[in-house]
């Protein structure tokens, strides 16, 4: 079975270290691409390398995620989205949800978690 | 007796007829005139002799005429023996038209036999010409008016009292029905009361208060009062009775006249609504005022004057408005006072000046009241002025620092959770891999903690978006029973470890609309905090009561309990009752405060009751119909 490539939008530089530490435990199934530091560099990096899953934090600076989520969606309305934020808030879901996230992990999170919701929506096709 | 004593008694009899000139004669039983005094000749049959008239039939010796007048009552006097009256028209030979009235009384013999008859005759010229007159001036006036004789029937109604009674002309002249047209049951009218020459004390059993003697016309009562049933909703009158007499002053009658002045009265009531209202206006309007009369000196004040110059309304009424002005302003407000610049609504700051000599900086405004000779002043505290908006700029303060506040709360709960996210994620990392039973316990313990750490920023979080109104509600159906199975059933562990029993009284089948999450949490906090609270080997009881519109929920413990004076504010947020219990209980206090706003989310109350030391119960409401209470 194909790798499935993961980029990851996340401007905390240990939140990058640790996700793909744990990513790691997981080699036979995931790898991941490339990372962006804010939203505007996750769209341009989504463009560039077509992942299968994009990782997006909602708290960043240049361009949030939620308008990112927005814009790679106008890109590729197949895309995956994963956000990941420590605002878990309704109204942040929401507004994830309206601009066409697939998915949720709030943090903080173990492994489990993360490699939990990663399995549910790659695993489907 | 002789005939010559009979003449000579009779010559005296005449004599003293003709003195006293009255209009007499004497008829035997053919109408032939006997006797007649020099009256009925001067008065009738003017310049005619008495010999030439005595002999003669009644009819023709007095007024010249060849027959009998119609309806004579004559001849029944002489067959009845009864006294008779007749009135009659005539027109005398100098050509002038007469009423006279003539009294017919019958003379016995000594048989009992009439054999005369004494005719009395009175000129009531001037009495008939006087009704004739009265009936025009009643009958053509727009007064309602009417008349009655001196046996209380009604002689005139005229067509004014027609239409403001409602009863016709036809229906009550010649009765005595005039109470019909003002009260429900008979009774006298002022009219009445006159023709009875009724005492004082009459009047007042009759018209209370309501009535007085008139000044203009002698004899006459004046009375005001509203009569229900005239008109639709009653009408208010005023009524005025005078005495009608003879020329003999003698009371023959009486004439009432009205005037419906309930269009006055209800003016009048306005006006007296409308000056209440403006004093109402005046005295609690939240501005000192005051009236300046034409000599600059105040007849009036209110309270808030009061309040502003320190004297009680007696002292500042007639005081001139000069002396509450600091002399340095006095030319300034004397302009505004006379309003030289013209302007629509004059108006300066100066320093008033109070009882005590104290100053308050003050605007006044003086405007002139239209058609009277008064201003009225109002004045404006302006260091209240000030002082409420230094209030005010504070307020804003305030809330600019409760939104900073909002604001770092949620930068807060961002900051302070991120930094748990490798915590979590590494200790879970690390154990995948191979760790001594030590090092695993340390990695437990760096869990937990880290887990507790994410609950009290949670409830932080949650606190602060309540507080500024941001919770959004999820309403459906719930069934109170499931939650609290389950939710008690979620605390089994802990209840083993503590060794700790808890009984539910649950009846099965009620349900909430509300936010299921919200009241899972309001038990699930209540329920650990029973557990907590609580010391080994105790009990806890959960029961939930159907009332209809709402259901009660008592969560009760036979913990520690809450000393009573800190009861009012366990639900506030921060509060723990001691520092011991924080540190054993590992909170911040913001428990208590979240379940409150959730019950108030779902238009409830809640309250705890406590014996310290004994236990707790902790109470509360939940609507069923899922109203939410207002929040601020």
């Amino acid at each position: 079975m194909r790798k499935k490539r993961i980029l990851i939008v996340e401007d905390a530089p240990y939140m990058r270290e640790m996700m793909v530490e744990m990513l790691n435990h997981a080699k036979d199934r995931y790898e991941v691409v490339g990372f962006a530091t804010n939203g505007k560099e996750g769209v341009d990096k989504y463009k560039e390398l077509k992942p299968d899953l994009v990782t997006m934090d909602l708290v960043m600076e240049e361009m949030d995620g939620i308008q990112a989520i927005k814009k790679i969606k106008q890109e590729d309305p197949n895309a995956l989205i994963l956000v990941v934020t420590a605002m878990d808030t309704p109204e942040n879901r929401n507004m994830a949800m309206d601009a066409g996230a697939d998915g949720y992990l709030w943090k903080p999170f173990t492994i489990n978690n993360l490699l939990d919701v990663l399995d549910e929506m790659l695993g489907k096709d | 007796m002789s005939e010559i004593d009979k003449d000579k008694e009779r010559d005296y009899f005449l004599r003293i007829l003709d003195i006293i000139e009255e209009t007499v004669f004497v008829i035997d039983r053919d109408l032939r005139i006997l006797d007649l005094s020099k009256g009925c000749l001067n008065k009738i049959r003017n310049g005619v002799e008495r010999e030439v008239a005595i002999g003669k039939r009644c009819y023709e010796g007095l007024w010249g005429l060849e027959e009998i007048c119609e309806g004579c009552p004559v001849h029944s006097v002489f067959e009845k023996g009864e006294a008779a009256r007749t009135e009659r028209f005539f027109s005398l030979p100098d050509g002038t038209n007469r009423y006279f009235d003539v009294e017919w009384i019958p003379v016995f013999d000594e048989h009992g036999e009439v054999t005369r008859v004494i005719g009395d005759i009175r000129d009531i010229t001037k009495r008939k010409e006087a009704e004739e007159k009265l009936a025009e001036i009643v009958d053509g006036s727009s007064i309602p008016t009417f008349v009655i004789n001196n046996e209380h029937k009604i002689t005139h109604w005229n067509t004014a009292v027609e239409s403001l009674t409602g009863l016709k002309r036809e229906e009550v002249v010649g009765t005595d029905r005039q109470w019909m047209a003002f009260y429900a049951e008979k009774r006298p009218v002022m009219a009445d009361l006159i023709v009875d020459k009724a005492s004082a004390s009459k009047f007042k059993d009759w018209y209370g208060d309501k009535y007085k003697m008139s000044s203009l016309i002698e004899g006459a009562y004046e009375g005001l009062n509203f009569f229900p049933p005239l008109g639709e909703e009653g009408k208010w009158l005023l009524f005025t009775a005078a005495p009608l007499k003879d020329s003999e002053g003698m009371v023959i009658g009486a004439l009432e006249t009205l005037q419906d002045i309930t269009e006055r009265k209800e003016a009048e009531e306005e006006l007296k609504n409308a000056e209440e209202q403006c004093r109402t206006i005046f005295e609690h309007v939240l501005t000192p005022l005051c009236l300046i009369e034409e000599d600059d000196t105040i007849s009036t004040v209110n309270k808030e004057f009061e309040t502003l110059s320190g004297y009680s309304r007696e002292e500042a009424v007639g005081k001139k408005w000069t002396e509450f002005v600091a002399p340095e302003d006095l030319g300034k407000v004397m302009k505004c006072y006379h309003n030289e610049k013209k302007e629509e609504l004059p108006c300066c700051g100066f320093k008033f000046v109070g009882r005590e000599g104290d100053i308050t900086d003050v605007k006044v405004s003086i405007e002139p009241i239209p058609r009277r000779k008064i201003r009225v002043a109002s004045l404006m505290d302006l260091t209240k002025l000030k002082r409420e908006e230094e209030l005010c700029a504070i307020c804003e303060e305030l809330k600019e620092l409760d939104n900073m506040k909002k604001n770092f709360l949620n930068a807060a709960y961002h900051e302070l959770r991120s930094p748990l996210t490798p915590i979590v994620g590494y200790a879970s990392l690390l154990k995948r891999g191979e760790l001594t039973d030590i090092q695993r316990k340390y990695v437990c313990d760096i869990e937990k903690y880290a887990e507790q750490l994410k609950g009290q920023i949670n409830r932080m979080l949650e606190l602060a978006r309540i507080n500024g109104g941001k919770i959004a509600m999820t309403l459906e159906d719930v069934s109170i029973s499931a939650i609290a199975n389950e939710v008690v059933k979620s605390f089994n562990p802990l209840l083993n470890d503590k060794e700790q029993t808890i009984t539910t009284h649950v009846p099965e089948g009620i349900e909430v609309r509300g936010d299921k999450q919200k009241i899972i949490a309001i038990f699930t906090n209540l329920i650990s905090n029973a557990i907590k609270y609580t010391h080994e080997g105790g009990g806890i009881d959960v029961m939930v009561e159907d009332r209809g519109e709402d259901i009660r929920v008592c969560v009760s413990d036979t913990g520690i309990g809450i000393p009573e004076e800190h009861l009012p504010k366990i639900f506030e947020r921060f509060f723990m009752v001691n520092t011991s219990l924080t540190r054993k209980s590992e909170s911040l206090g913001l428990g208590l405060s979240i379940v409150k706003e959730y019950v108030k989310l779902h238009g409830g109350r809640i309250w705890a009751t406590s014996e310290h030391g004994k236990g707790s119960k902790f109470f509360f409401t939940l609507s069923k119909k899922g109203e939410i209470s207002g929040r601020g």
